[in-house]
C-alpha cells in the first residue's frame, strides 16, 4: 500500500499545473486552440494505448489540476468519448439541456444505452456560470448507440467530474488564505483573527477529505476492487459538497470584493455548481449510496 | 499510488486472521464497566495473548520487543483485530500509544529497557499526567510544580482527565521545574505506588469512571525518571501528541462503520430507510466513512514516508468527530421514544461519546488553530 502522490505522480500533476498556469488563465474561454493544446498535452488521451497509455488514478491527479485553474470546456466528455470514437470537442447531453453545446459531438447516456449524436441543433440559454455555455438541444436529433457499458461510462465520467470539483476545494483554500493574510483590518491581517482562521481550517479538512476520497477511487478503478462504485459515489458527493462549501466560505472571507466581478471567486462557486449537477448530483449520489451500503 | 497491500502484508494478515480464529474462541466476557481491577486483568491477559503470539508492538522496533514491522502492518493489525470483534487496547491504551512511542522516540536506553518491554506484554499499565485543572487547552500554563531535591524530585499539584489511573503503574507526567511558560516544563515517569500520590474517579457524562483526579502532596520521583532535559518536555510532549493524533483514532473509526451498519440495520427493520432524509443522511455518513478510511491510508503513507505523523491527524480527528457527532443526533432521531431507556445503549453511549471526541486530545478549536497556523501559515 502507498495511498500519496510518487515521484512519477508528482512529475505529471507539476506539468499539468505549468501548463495550466501558463496557458489557461481563470478567465480564459473554451476556443478550440486551447482545446488543441490540451489534447497535444495527452488530457483526453491519457488512458489510451495510443496516448499515455496510463490509469484513472493518474486521470484524476491531471483532472484535480484542470480542476484547480478552472480551464474551460467538455473535459470529461471528451476524454470518456476519447476511447470510444474520433472527435475534436465532446459533451453530455443531460434531458435536453447541454454544456458547450457547440461540441462537434453529444453523448447521450441513459440507464441502459449511450447514443453519441452529431447531428443536433440549439437554443443558447443564459449560462449560470458566465464561462460554461448552455443551449438547450433538439428538438430533432440524429445519432448513433454506441456499444459500450453507459454505467461503467457513467462512473468514469462522475469520477472525473469529482476531481474536478475536488481542485476548486483545493484552490479556493489557497484563494482565501493569500487574500486572508493580505487583507488588514483593526491593523492586523484578517488571517489573524481566529473566527476567520476557523473557516479557513475547515476549507482545508473538506478540500482534503475529498481529495483523499477521489484519490481512492481513481485507485481503486485501476485495481477494480469490490467497492468502487461505492467508491466513487461518495468521491463524487463530498467533492461536490466541498467545493460549493469552500467556494462559499471563500466568497466570505473577500468579504464584499467576494460578491462582485472584480474578483474571480465567483467563477470557482459558478463552476461548482455546474460540475455539482453532472453525472449525478448530490441526492442522487446520496441514494447510490444508500443502495451500496 | 496504490491501495493493495504487497504480498508481505497479505501474509501478515492471513496469519493473523488465522491466529485470531482461534484465539477468540476463549476469551471471557467483558467484565462489568466499573469493576477496575477486572478491566485491568481482562485488557492486560489479552495484551499478553498477543505479545507470546508476536502481536504486540506490531511496528515498534524488535529491539524493545515490537514486531518491527510497518506501520502498515499496525494498520492491518487494528482493521482485522476490530473486524473479529477482538478485545480493545482498554488501559494499555496510553502506555501502547502515547507513552511508549514517545518512550522510544525520547528516552534513555535504560529507560526503554525497563519500561518498553512490560508494556509490550501487558505487565505496565500507564496514565497521562499532562491536563490539569486550570491548563485545558492551555497545556503549556500547567502549573504542578517539581522542585529538585538531592535525587529527586518533589512534586506537588493535581492532574486531570487521567484515564485508567486507578490502575495504572506509571503515569506520563509534565511538570514545571522553573518560570518560562514553554521552557519551564519537564516530563516525568511517575511510579503511581510513590506516597503522597491520591487519585479521585470522576463520573462522565455516560456514566462511566475512567477519567479522574490525581492529587501530587510532596510526591518524590526519581530524578533518573526524566525523559529529556529538564525543562525540555514542552518538546517531548509534542512528540507525544503526534502520536496521539496520528493512528490513536483508526481503530475507532472502525467501530464507527461497524455502529453505523448497525444503525442501517435497525433502520430497515423499524421502517425509518423507507424516510429519502433518513436514508440519505446515513449513506452521506458511510461516505464520509468511507473517505476516513482512505485519510487513514494516506496519513499512514505519510508517517511511513516521513517517520512521525503529519498534520494529516489534525485533519483527520476535525472530520472524523464531527461526522461521529452527525451519526449520534440521527440515531437519537431514528431511535425517538426507544432512547429514553437503555435499549438502545450503543447508540445512546455513541452519541454522547461523540462529544467528548471533539474535547479531548486538542479540542476541535485547537486543531483548527493548529491547521490554520501551521499549515496554512496565517499569522498568530
Amino acid at each position: 500500500m502507498n495511498f500519496d502522490l510518487g515521484s512519477d505522480e508528482l512529475a505529471l500533476r507539476d506539468a499539468i499545473r505549468e501548463l495550466c498556469t501558463r496557458e489557461f488563465p481563470v478567465r480564459r474561454r473554451f476556443d478550440r486552440a486551447g482545446w488543441k493544446q490540451l489534447a497535444d498535452a495527452g488530457v483526453f488521451s491519457l488512458r489510451q494505448s495510443h496516448g499515455a497509455g496510463l490509469g484513472m488514478t493518474e486521470s484524476v491527479i491531471v483532472f484535480e489540476e484542470l480542476g484547480r485553474a478552472l480551464v474551460a470546456g467538455p473535459l470529461v466528455a471528451t476524454h470518456l468519448a476519447a476511447g470510444l470514437f474520433d472527435a475534436d470537442v465532446v459533451t453530455c447531453l443531460d434531458g435536453d439541456i447541454a454544456t458547450y453545446p457547440e461540441a462537434d459531438v453529444l453523448l447521450q447516456m441513459g440507464g441502459e444505452y449511450v447514443y453519441a449524436i452529431e447531428q443536433f441543433d440549439f437554443t443558447p440559454l443564459e449560462p449560470l456560470d458566465p464561462l460554461t455555455p448552455v443551449g438547450r438541444v433538439g428538438p430533432g436529433v440524429a445519432g448513433s448507440r454506441l456499444d459500450v457499458d453507459p454505467r461503467q461510462l457513467q462512473g468514469l465520467g462522475a469520477a472525473l467530474t469529482a476531481a474536478l470539483s475536488s481542485g476548486i476545494a483545493s484552490r479556493t483554500v489557497e484563494l482565501a488564505v493569500e487574500y486572508a493574510k493580505e487583507r488588514t483590518q483593526f491593523d492586523k491581517p484578517i488571517g489573524s483573527f481566529q473566527a476567520v482562521k476557523h473557516m479557513c481550517a475547515d476549507m482545508f479538512v473538506r478540500a482534503e477529505v475529498a481529495r483523499a476520497a477521489i484519490d481512492a477511487a481513481g485507485v481503486m478503478l485501476d485495481e477494480h476492487h469490490d467497492d468502487v462504485a461505492r467508491a466513487v459515489t461518495g468521491a463524487k458527493l463530498l467533492a461536490s459538497e466541498a467545493a460549493i462549501a469552500n467556494c462559499k466560505t471563500c466568497i466570505q472571507v473577500f468579504g464584499g470584493m467576494g460578491f462582485t466581478w472584480e474578483v474571480d471567486v465567483h467563477l470557482y462557486l459558478k463552476r461548482a455548481a455546474v460540475l455539482a449537477t453532472q453525472f449525478g448530483g448530490v441526492d442522487h449520489q446520496a441514494e447510490l449510496a444508500a443502495s451500496r451500503i | 499510488m496504490d491501495l493493495r497491500y504487497t504480498d508481505q502484508e497479505l501474509a501478515f494478515r492471513d496469519e493473523l486472521r488465522g491466529w485470531l480464529a482461534h484465539a477468540l474462541e476463549d476469551v471471557p466476557d467483558e467484565p462489568p464497566r466499573d469493576d477496575w481491577a477486572a478491566r485491568r486483568e481482562f485488557d492486560t491477559s489479552w495484551q499478553r495473548r498477543l505479545f507470546d503470539a508476536g502481536y504486540a508492538g506490531i511496528d515498534w522496533p524488535r529491539e524493545f520487543g515490537g514486531r518491527g514491522g510497518t506501520p502498515t502492518e499496525q494498520l492491518i493489525f487494528l482493521e482485522e483485530t476490530t473486524r473479529a470483534g477482538a478485545p480493545y487496547v482498554g488501559v494499555n491504551f496510553v502506555g501502547l500509544l502515547h507513552a511508549g512511542p514517545t518512550l522510544a522516540a525520547e528516552a534513555s536506553d535504560e529507560q526503554r529497557a525497563e519500561h518498553l518491554p512490560k508494556i509490550l506484554r501487558g505487565d505496565e499499565v500507564w496514565c497521562q499526567g499532562f491536563s490539569e485543572p486550570g491548563a485545558g487547552s492551555d497545556l503549556a500554563s500547567l502549573q504542578t510544580k517539581a522542585v529538585r531535591d538531592g535525587e529527586d524530585y518533589v512534586v506537588n499539584g493535581s492532574k486531570i482527565w487521567t484515564s485508567f489511573a486507578q490502575v495504572a503503574d506509571y503515569c506520563e507526567l509534565l511538570v514545571r521545574t522553573d518560570t518560562p511558560k514553554h521552557k519551564g516544563i519537564t516530563w516525568l515517569i511517575c511510579s503511581m505506588s510513590l506516597p503522597g500520590i491520591e487519585v479521585r474517579p470522576l463520573k462522565t457524562i455516560q456514566g462511566s469512571s475512567e477519567f479522574s483526579e490525581v492529587f501530587f502532596n510532596d510526591v518524590r520521583v526519581p530524578a533518573i525518571n526524566r525523559v529529556g532535559d529538564e525543562n525540555d518536555g514542552w518538546r517531548v510532549a509534542m512528540v507525544t501528541f503526534s502520536f496521539e493524533r496520528g493512528t490513536a483514532f483508526v481503530s475507532e473509526l472502525l467501530d464507527s462503520m461497524q455502529l453505523l451498519k448497525r444503525l442501517v440495520e435497525l433502520c430497515k427493520r423499524n421502517g425509518r430507510w423507507e424516510d429519502a432524509g433518513v436514508r440519505r443522511e446515513l449513506a452521506h455518513l458511510s461516505c464520509d466513512f468511507d473517505a476516513l478510511w482512505a485519510l487513514t491510508k494516506r496519513n499512514i503513507t505519510q508517517a511511513e514516508r516521513s517517520g512521525i505523523p503529519g498534520p494529516g491527524g489534525s485533519v483527520f480527528k476535525l472530520s472524523y468527530s464531527e461526522a461521529r457527532h452527525k451519526l449520534g443526533d440521527l440515531a437519537m432521531r431514528v431511535l425517538d421514544e426507544a432512547t429514553l431507556s437503555g435499549e438502545s445503549e450503543e447508540h445512546i453511549r455513541g452519541w454522547m461519546h461523540a462529544m467528548s471526541i471533539t474535547i479531548a486530545a486538542g479540542t476541535s478549536q485547537i486543531q483548527r488553530n493548529i491547521l490554520a497556523e501551521r499549515v496554512l501559515g496565517l499569522p498568530r
